[in-house]
């Protein structure tokens, strides 16, 4: 009987306890979150006014408790986000002066790999220089999350030696890196133009030759055709591919004549590329080629010429048409099918 | 000076953009959702409107639609914040009744320099 007293006194005082804990922590919560607010209200005048009165800094950085500059950073970092031009030079300055640049650096050194994540973000938005050789050793961080941080660090900074970087991390790893630079390089849009165009007439590892000719489709770089012309030769049926994608994607139609021998290549994928690109590139002299292809063995390079043929306009719908009453089933069913779907916008 | 309502969900935009506007003398209006906006704007009949695009309740295509069908409102400049990427919205925006347009991240001289031009067509 006494033992179960005693046990429902403890029980009775561990609840009274956890509830005693409960209610301290929240008010110490409470002050907590109004003081970090009171403290966000002291500095963001001043980190505000950096934009107009850079020397701001040096006041700024009398004021700094070490808690206090986790604060400001934030605001900085926030601050640093929405901006552009001069004013973002003016962050940059900032964060450099104020230490915080070199800070992140030592973060990105740290053992925790959550620590040299959050660095690599910080010091992606902070655009400083001065990161730049410690974002590079970081692209061959053992861990993934800091590896694409660290990347796409490299990328908003836009230095010259980033970029380098940036082509060295593709020729160098072997996993999901080179297609996420890809990714990066193309959010970059022309700043690093030249440098690829220059790189693509290098000997280089030809699964980073084929991104970077997929680049320059997607960025519709016309100065880049006389690179990407010869590559639809290349002994790479991916090469072939991609360099006929990025020919039909840049659209400039005099290459439309480089582009018909290749419908004859012999992987069909080459010519259902070749023959969807023919399409893009509204050069009537594709017509007789394209119409030949008709027949082809394979069902997606019929399809792709058919398609391509009514994208041309007239001249290649009215050959569709004629087409239709073709003798080969194959012919008519597909040129059929191309005008159906053109009519119904498809 | 002019008597702007700035309407934007995120805190440390309305507080950077506040700064500015407020520094050159202006009346600033605070709205943080699109319904906000569009109350503020009926009972303050501010010069110009700054308003974002992406806002809970109402977005700002939504607003700037209530706010051109109304008389009493439909004579009030807007200027819309579009985030990068969605420079799409401007059309919208345009065809909507919307006299300008930023893109997020902002250049602070530009966003004045188009608040300037707007309300000194008025």
């Amino acid at each position: 009987m006494l033992i179960v007293i005693y046990a429902i006194v403890i029980l009775q005082s561990l609840i009274l306890l956890a509830l005693l804990a409960l209610i301290v922590r929240r008010i110490f919560l409470r002050f907590w979150i109004k003081y970090i607010e009171a403290r966000k209200n002291y500095f963001t005048p001043m980190v505000l006014g950096l934009l107009d009165e850079p020397n701001n800094i040096t006041s700024l950085s009398q004021k700094l408790r070490p808690f206090d500059r986790g604060l400001i950073e934030v605001l900085m970092l926030q601050q640093a986000t929405e901006i552009k031009g001069q004013e973002r030079t003016i962050m940059t300055t900032a964060f450099e002066k104020l230490g915080y640049v070199d800070s992140e650096k030592k973060n990105l050194e740290s053992r925790w790999w959550w620590r040299r994540h959050d660095a690599a973000i910080k010091l992606g938005i902070m655009l400083s220089e001065e990161a730049v050789p410690t974002l590079i050793k970081a692209v061959n961080d053992p861990s993934e999350e800091v590896r694409l941080a660290a990347v796409r660090a490299l990328g908003q900074t836009r230095y010259p030696q980033s970029i380098t970087a940036l082509f060295q991390v593709m020729e160098e790893r072997e996993d999901w890196t080179a297609d996420r630079v890809l990714e990066i390089l193309v959010g970059l849009g022309d700043t690093h133009k030249e440098p690829v165009l220059s790189r693509l007439t290098l000997p280089m590892n030809p699964r980073v030759k084929v991104l970077l000719v997929q680049l320059c489709g997607l960025m519709k770089w016309s100065e880049a055709v006389p690179v990407l012309l010869p590559l639809l030769n290349d002994t790479d049926a991916e090469m072939r591919m991609s360099a006929a994608r990025s020919v039909g994607s840049i659209g400039d139609a005099t290459t439309a004549e480089h582009l018909t021998p290749i419908l004859q290549d012999e992987q069909w994928e080459v010519r259902a590329q070749v023959a969807e690109s023919l399409g893009l590139l509204q050069n009537d002299i594709a017509v007789e080629p394209l119409a030949n292809f008709l027949s082809d063995d394979n069902w997606w390079v019929r399809y792709n010429a058919a398609k391509s043929l009514y994208q041309l306009g007239q001249d290649g719908i009215s050959e569709l048409q004629e087409l239709r009453s073709s003798e080969s089933k194959v012919v008519s069913g597909i040129a059929a099918q191309a005008l159906a779907e053109g009519e119904l916008g498809l | 000076m002019a008597r702007i309502l700035l309407a934007d969900d995120e805190a440390h935009i309305i507080r950077m953009v506040e700064f500015k506007l407020r520094n050159l003398g202006h009346e600033i209006i605070i709205a943080s959702d699109g319904g906000e906006a569009l109350e503020k704007a009926t009972t303050t009949k501010p010069d110009l409107v700054l308003l974002d695009v992406m806002m809970p309740v109402m977005d700002g295509f939504q607003v700037l639609q209530q706010l051109k069908s109304q008389e009493s409102t439909k004579s009030i400049p807007v200027i819309m914040l579009t985030a990068r990427g969605q420079e799409r919205d401007v059309l919208t925006g345009f065809e909507t009744g919307a006299d300008d347009y930023v893109v997020k991240p902002f250049s602070f001289p530009e966003l004045i320099a188009r608040v300037n031009r707007v309300l000194g067509k008025q």
